[in-house]
């Protein structure tokens, strides 16, 4: 390349710097980069269904296993991306659900409110408005059992007391051959 | 030549191998003792045994031994469902191939399983046909595997083995005695289960350490035989073969006659040509099928080596009979000294069938296994009611806490499957992968036949669980199978018109161009297919020497 062409080529990306508008690189930057990660609250909303899906009963639940900390592990990891949308579109409708029926969000609405919502997102009418949100779930009851049954390297199943539930079948031994 | 290193540009092989499994590691180990220069191209990583772990999230929930979706994506037609889109159906794509996640179940093919349709007849819609060799063919062949690569069995209960095993049986599960009785007062024979295995310690390899992940996550100790810890390790003790793993073959080149090179992405998605004199195509009978058909030419507009248009048609798998026998705890002992989920006990009483009921009396080798322990994997299965809705919250838990209040037993079963015109490969409109070449569209029918064996063989296991003293006996009337097991899609045979390749494994079009993995079979077969793979690799191993 010689120095003419060089100088065109700068000129060039200059030019259409100056003349597209800032949002619109922004978004195309962000395109390419795909969802970002769930923030904190996030997190902690999909640790509350969990909760529901996988709840505390003489063995442990999702939250005291340390499914808050899986998904902070995993949805840094590539494979957990294309679940981020999912993750979302589940959050923001217990937000609005939240909002609408009981004028708080969420988190701050207390433990019986937030099980009517959880319930609230397999009913027919919920889906007929939202027709995503089954799947949504169903990733989400993956995802949740795949944190309180994995090996707790990955963040969750604190102290392999998950492993519990499955009585004399698993051989802790199994896990270390 | 080490491994993992590109030859200059102008090296000309005697060999290339695309695919390192047991369709292609046999080969080369044979042909590069021979004194040929090899080079064994394979698309996956190459994992060393410190990279295995005993973690299911990593092994078997994520893309550890499979390609992930962007690059590994496939369009599949399972009946009349709609398409699905996803990274199912590979084999392990690592350097070894699926037998780095195999479970070992070695058996022999009978002599009757090479003449299927002249023994037990044609059925309608079924395109099985003869195997243009024998077992005596084959014979040689499956014993110098058995001496190469360390199998563990006991001969005494197999009424067709001619001498022992190399190892002695691995240590077989306490429910061994309880299943022999079930099975004697049924009249059925059961044995230990021929495993590809090391029951003892074998030069540097270890012995089988009974670890309840076995199966799909890769072995530690290097008692399994894989071909990483088998054949290509002789391989490349040789000096001779050029390893290069992570190297993606997706176009062969043909000047009509031969084909002159094969083009691959490299690590780094850089693509790149390799030549040699002579091809051997062993990556799995569904990828080679797209290969080949990726591969259009002037002289092949319908995919190279495929004048007979019958590339990627009568594709098989193995057709399941899963039936689970729920067992009181204090009937059935807990494991003690012997953590494995492998039994080490089969039957091949329904092998061939007498029933009126059945058109086509074939059946196939039953092996009992315990359920993997795979917790994630049993947790999101009873997740599901029988209507397929998801269960959740308290429901979920009383549901797991019944469930393994018993102890289970599982049937493992390996049926023919029937080839037909609606199972097959070919190219997908719609998929591509990450460097854009067209992916399989794989579709998937049943043949009616196959459900009424597999159900007829379910009641036969069912009966031999409540003989046991079952609780319960719960069948999986899914027909769909995991899928690791494929062949057929370039069936060997004397007429170019039916087939694609001759019995030696060589297309009918193209004289330096061979075909090793299970591709080649004209039929499914009746028992687990890797061990015949890797015989039959030998013996075309053994051609291309004498003949090439």
């Amino acid at each position: 390349m010689n120095r003419r062409s060089f100088l065109a080529i700068i000129h060039m990306g200059v030019g259409f710097w100056l003349l597209t508008p800032f949002h619109k690189i922004r978004s195309l930057y962000n395109r390419l980069k795909g969802p970002a990660c769930p923030d904190t609250a996030e997190i902690k909303i999909a640790s509350r269904i969990a909760e529901y899906i996988y709840p505390e009963s003489d063995t442990p639940g999702a939250v005291s296993l340390g499914i808050e900390n899986f998904l902070i592990n995993q949805f840094r990891t590539p494979y957990y991306r294309h679940y981020i949308p999912s993750l979302r579109r589940i959050t923001r409708y217990c937000n609005k659900r939240c909002m609408k029926d009981y004028s708080c969000t969420f988190l701050a609405a207390d433990a019986e409110i937030q099980r009517q919502v959880v319930h609230t997102i397999t009913a027919s009418e919920t889906v007929r408005q939202y027709p995503e949100i089954l799947d949504d779930f169903n990733s989400l009851i993956d995802i949740t059992l795949e944190g309180c049954f994995a090996d707790p390297r990955h963040g969750g199943n604190r102290e392999k007391r998950a492993w519990q539930i499955l009585g004399g079948t698993i051989n802790e031994e199994w896990f270390n051959a | 030549m080490k491994s993992g290193l590109m030859p200059e540009r102008d090296t000309i092989f005697d060999v290339c191998v695309v695919g390192s499994g047991a369709g292609g590691a046999p080969a080369t180990a044979f042909l590069a003792k021979q004194g040929l220069r090899v080079a064994i191209l394979e698309r996956g990583v190459n994992y060393s045994a410190r990279d295995i772990r005993k973690d299911e999230l990593t092994a078997c929930r994520r893309p550890m031994f499979r390609p992930d979706y962007r690059k590994g994506a496939r369009e599949i037609l399972y009946g009349n469902e709609p398409p699905l889109r996803g990274n199912h159906l590979w084999t392990g794509t690592c350097v070894g191939g699926g037998t780095r996640v195999m479970s070992g179940f070695f058996f022999r093919m009978k002599e009757q399983d090479f003449t299927p349709r002249s023994s037990f007849g044609t059925v309608d819609g079924a395109t099985h046909l003869d195997w243009p060799i024998s077992r005596a063919d084959l014979e040689p062949y499956y014993d110098q595997v058995e001496a190469d690569i360390g199998m563990s069995g006991d001969a005494a209960h197999m009424p067709d083995r001619r001498k022992p095993f190399p190892f002695p049986p691995l240590k077989e599960h306490p429910v061994s005695v309880l299943l022999d009785r079930g099975c004697k007062s049924l009249g059925y024979h059961p044995f230990a289960t021929p495993r590809a295995v090391l029951s003892q310690k074998w030069n540097d390899r270890g012995e089988c350490s009974y670890s309840g992940f076995c199966g799909s996550y890769g072995c530690m100790t290097g008692a399994k035989a894989s071909t990483h810890e088998t054949y290509i390790r002789m391989a490349l003790e040789t000096g001779r073969v050029t390893l290069l793993p992570q190297h993606y073959v997706y176009r062969l080149d043909t000047d009509g006659t031969r084909i002159t090179r094969a083009h691959f992405f490299n690590p780094d998605s850089v693509p790149g040509t390799i030549q040699a004199r002579i091809f051997l195509l062993a990556c799995s009978a569904i990828e080679t099928a797209r290969l080949l058909l990726n591969s259009r030419s002037e002289r092949f507009p319908n995919g190279c080596a495929n004048s007979s248009g019958q590339v990627g048609k009568n594709l098989t798998f193995t057709m399941p009979a899963e039936v689970t026998g729920f067992f009181p705890k204090e009937l059935f002992p807990e494991p003690k000294d012997c953590e494995s989920p492998f039994v080490q006990r089969s039957i091949q009483d329904f092998h061939t069938l007498e029933s009126d009921a059945l058109v086509y009396p074939r059946g196939g080798t039953v092996v009992f296994i315990l359920p993997h322990p795979n917790p994630i994997n049993r947790m999101i299965a009873l997740s599901y009611d029988e209507q397929g809705k998801r269960i959740f919250g308290h429901a979920l838990k009383q549901k797991a806490r019944q469930f393994f209040s018993y102890n289970h037993l599982q049937s493992d079963t390996f049926i023919e499957f029937l080839p037909n015109p609606e199972t097959y490969v070919t190219l997908s409109h719609t998929v591509r992968d990450y460097w854009g070449i067209p992916s399989a569209k794989i579709a998937i029918r049943h043949h009616p036949e196959n459900i009424r064996v597999s159900h007829h063989i379910a009641g036969k296991v069912a009966e031999i669980f409540q003989a046991m003293g079952a609780v319960g006996v719960q069948y999986n009337p899914s027909p769909f199978t995991a899928g690791e097991v494929q062949h057929g899609t370039c069936r060997f045979g004397t007429d170019p018109k039916t087939t694609v390749l001759d019995p030696h494994c060589r297309s009918h079009d193209i004289k330096n161009l061979y075909v090793t993995d299970g591709s080649f079979m004209p039929s499914g077969i009746p028992v687990p297919s890797t061990f015949t793979i890797m015989a039959n690799s030998l013996r075309v191993g053994d051609y291309i020497y004498r003949n090439g």
